[in-house]
């Protein structure tokens, strides 16, 4: 099945609720407790779930205590799909998908090194230490574009009551909301490649995580095909699996027909492969 | 660190079974512990905040 298909679905079933768009509402039932693998802002008028960032930030600020939680429940996630979940789950990588690829600007553009280690400030800063230290999720307040965009902005529309107290915070966040997304005409995922907490939570695990991309270093060229429609703008196939990358498997698409060094591996089912990627071996004549 | 691929591999299923299990733990104590002298659960938490208007999207949080 295509990948946008998928995300598709998976935008719809955290989304059900679509009528509360139009009332400025939110569904508050017994679901709200199931923290998803994805940004889907627990204020969103349509979610059913929370967004375990939110969630970590709030039981940090709240109850000055370890979010057992949330970090269980993207552990879980994690081991199982390591970032799989931003490439076919996350409703914000979706858009980030649809703008890149209807967008007249784009360009394959690889990952900036440096800026790639802004993730670490902004899990730390604004996911662990500011809430703790100001009691304030500075994560939801300051950053994320994802709850201004599906949270924010329609329920400051919709609902008359929240209207009355926007200020300059909400004017900042849909300034930076705009120029993500403007970005995003240009370069891939750039709110997955340079700030999103999740993906940096999830992508620890991608090393350990059940569902990998295998590569067959007997056949493998290493000619870089694989990494010319690479999404997240990795340099491949050397950094396959990668903490960066979101297994949406369009590397092994690239890969040519002829070679098809890269597949799709749920561990530990298959061993004969693991074993050939861990020695190194590569026969090429 | 590894000094034979098997070890690396069994180290790596092995560290992928601890972290789920780990995991569990972690789900299970925010589902049946209680945090405060009120009997107060993590989830309980959750589930009141997920439902309650995050004002913090909105730019209106304190």
């Amino acid at each position: 099945m295509k990948r946008w298909i998928i995300q598709f679905i998976f935008l719809v079933i955290q989304n059900p609720f679509i009528q509360n768009f139009l009332t400025g509402t939110i569904y508050r039932g017994p679901a709200k407790a199931i923290c998803t693998g994805t940004l889907t802002c627990y204020s969103c008028p349509a979610a059913p779930f929370s967004c375990p960032i939110g969630t970590m930030q709030y039981i940090i600020e709240y109850a000055k205590m370890i979010p057992t939680y949330a970090i269980g429940s993207l552990a879980v996630f994690g081991t199982l799909f390591g970032r799989g979940p931003c490439a076919y789950a996350c409703p914000f990588g979706l858009l980030q998908d649809l703008l890149h690829k209807f967008s007249p600007f784009s360009a394959q553009v690889r990952m900036m090194p440096w800026v790639r280690q802004l993730k670490w400030v902004i899990f730390a800063a604004f996911v662990v230490i500011i809430p703790y230290w100001k009691e304030l999720p500075a994560f939801c307040a300051w950053i994320c574009p994802a709850g201004t965009l599906q949270a924010g902005i329609p329920i400051v529309i919709a609902n008359e009551s929240f209207r009355v107290g926007v200020g300059l915070t909400f004017a900042w966040k849909v300034i930076l909301l705009v120029i993500i997304l403007l970005y995003a005409m240009r370069e891939q995922r750039p709110f997955c490649r340079y700030l999103c907490p999740l993906g940096l939570f999830l992508g620890l695990f991608n090393r350990i995580a059940m569902l990998r991309i295998a590569r067959d270093r007997k056949v493998c060229l290493s000619c870089g095909m694989c990494g010319k429609q690479c999404p997240m703008g990795l340099e491949l196939p050397r950094e396959i699996n990668h903490l960066d990358c979101i297994k949406c498997g369009t590397c092994i698409k690239g890969c040519p027909p002829k070679i098809k060094a890269l597949s799709w591996k749920f561990m530990p089912l298959d061993a004969e492969i693991a074993s050939v990627e861990e020695k190194g071996v590569r026969t090429q004549n | 660190m590894f000094k034979t691929p098997t070890a690396k591999r069994v180290a790596i299923v092995t560290g992928r079974y601890l972290i789920i299990i780990v995991a569990a733990l972690l789900i299970a104590k925010a589902l049946l512990l209680s945090i405060d002298q009120y009997g107060t659960r993590e989830i309980t938490l959750v589930r009141v905040n997920g439902s309650t208007f995050c004002q913090s999207c909105m730019g209106l949080y304190k």
